[in-house]
């Protein structure tokens, strides 16, 4: 799978497609939707889609795909080329999500949390697929949150294709099957391939799983952290890991949104503060042009 | 309290060619690898705001745009040396650093004229306009126009 696009800039999302041929733009398809990478503390997540006739769905069973988890490394490998020469058969996009954008989106004012930003994802790739002229009627997804809420917002944005949403549905349906490959394939490869803008120099250059609970990625968490940044920008920064070894070892920062969070800002002002006794002395105030421009004046120089 | 700056320090002030102005208070007085960490993350993605850019800091979305200070002013960044142990004392202020443009940065928010940096920097023009000796002809003119009223 060519990166080349995301390893030009690897703090944006990357969309990587096959090309699509004539017969999934003439009969009628089936579309899986997968993701890779959603729980690490490291590296992008990736979501996968993978189409084919409808007519063709057994054929397409017999093709040896399963679960992405069940699967090694190299057979991951090995399956992904077979897709690339069945391109007769079917097709596939991915979308790289940089662990920048996660963390950015996550971390906004308001907040933008992970279940909303994958199911964004996955609708628009099925939206790309649509443009691209893939005939879609089909459309199987394996769960992310409340079953029941992500089929009826797929059923409002795509109300003429029949969705399917299923826990499992990886194991269950070989298109996301095919769909968790590519995806799980996209993954592994922009982890390892990862460059550091950061410039950061590691003892040890792997950093395990990418979950919190893997020591060698917890050693690179401690391996690469600045007291000052945080981390570089292949960490999460919006995973409750990374922020509590901030909230450790880094120096504090303060954001104006900080008391927002728990209902009642900071400095507002008490009902009692509006009725203040009229024998104390006004005092000289500056014109509220300065205050509100944070503007006090130099007496002398 | 009365804080002094001191301006014999000024001619020693380093200039700098960059500068941030960041959108929340870092509790730290001293080096940071801000090349390495932040510089590399910021780009000009312009999209509608032609000199916008974004970068992040601690994984958060900050847009800014850079601000030439206006002309005829210096940009300086103090620092102070000793600090006082009371709050009641005096404070001494050293310029350390100059810069001729900064980039202030938001949080999550485009750079408009509303912000507080460029609204600052409308009392430059201001100031200007009130405290330039009028000439005697600008007087009359001005109040013929108020007669006029």
């Amino acid at each position: 799978m060519d990166q080349t696009a995301f390893e030009s800039d690897r703090r944006a999302n990357c969309l990587i497609e096959s090309p699509v041929c004539e017969r999934l733009k003439s009969e009628p398809c089936w579309l899986g939707i997968d993701e890779a990478g959603r729980g690490p503390v490291l590296g992008p997540m990736v979501y996968g889609i993978c189409f084919s006739p409808v007519a063709d769905k057994e054929k397409f069973g017999t093709m040896g795909f399963a679960d992405s988890k069940t699967l090694t490394e190299e057979q991951r490998d090995k399956i992904f080329s077979e897709i690339n020469s069945s391109l007769d058969l079917l097709g596939w996009m991915v979308e790289i999500l940089s662990p920048a954008y996660i963390s950015r989106s996550m971390l906004r004012r308001d907040k933008y949390n992970l279940n909303a930003l994958s199911h964004d994802c996955a609708i628009r790739l099925v939206k790309t697929a649509l443009e691209r002229g893939v005939n879609v009627t089909e459309l199987y997804v394996d769960t992310v949150g409340d079953p029941a809420k992500y089929q009826a917002k797929l059923k409002e944005v795509f109300p003429t294709i029949d969705v399917t949403v299923a826990k499992k549905a990886d194991s269950l349906y070989p298109v996301v099957s095919a769909a968790s490959i590519c995806a799980k394939v996209a993954r592994d490869k922009a982890v390892k391939n990862w460059e550091f803008q950061e410039k950061i120099t590691l003892d040890e250059p792997n950093y395990g799983s990418g979950y919190p609970g893997d020591p060698k990625t917890k050693h690179f968490l401690e391996a690469s952290f600045d007291r000052v940044f945080g981390f570089p920008n292949f960490v999460r920064f919006s995973w409750s890991t990374a922020a509590l070894i901030i909230e450790k070892d880094g120096v504090q920062v303060e954001w104006e949104d900080d008391d927002e969070q728990d209902g009642v800002p900071e400095n507002t002002p008490t009902v009692s503060q509006f009725f203040k006794k009229k024998s104390e002395r006004p005092e000289l105030k500056q014109h509220r042009f300065f205050t509100n421009r944070q503007l006090t004046p130099v007496t002398s120089l | 309290m009365a804080t002094t700056i001191d301006t014999k320090s000024l001619q020693f002030a380093s200039a700098v060619d960059t500068c941030h102005l960041m959108p929340c208070k870092i509790h730290l007085d001293g080096e940071a690898n801000a090349s390495d960490f932040f510089h590399s993350s910021i780009s000009q993605d312009g999209k509608e705001n032609g000199d916008s850019i974004t970068g992040t800091f601690r994984g958060r979305p900050l847009n800014g745009k850079v601000l030439n200070v206006p002309s005829g002013y210096t940009g300086v960044l103090v620092t102070e040396p000793h600090k006082r142990p009371t709050e009641e004392e005096d404070r001494l202020l050293v310029a350390s650093h100059k810069y001729d443009k900064f980039t202030y940065w938001n949080l999550d928010k485009e750079p408009t004229s509303d912000d507080l940096v460029q609204k600052a920097l409308q009392w430059v023009d201001l100031s200007s306009v009130l405290h330039n000796p009028i000439s005697p002809e600008e007087s009359q003119d001005s109040q013929e126009s108020m007669k006029g009223q």
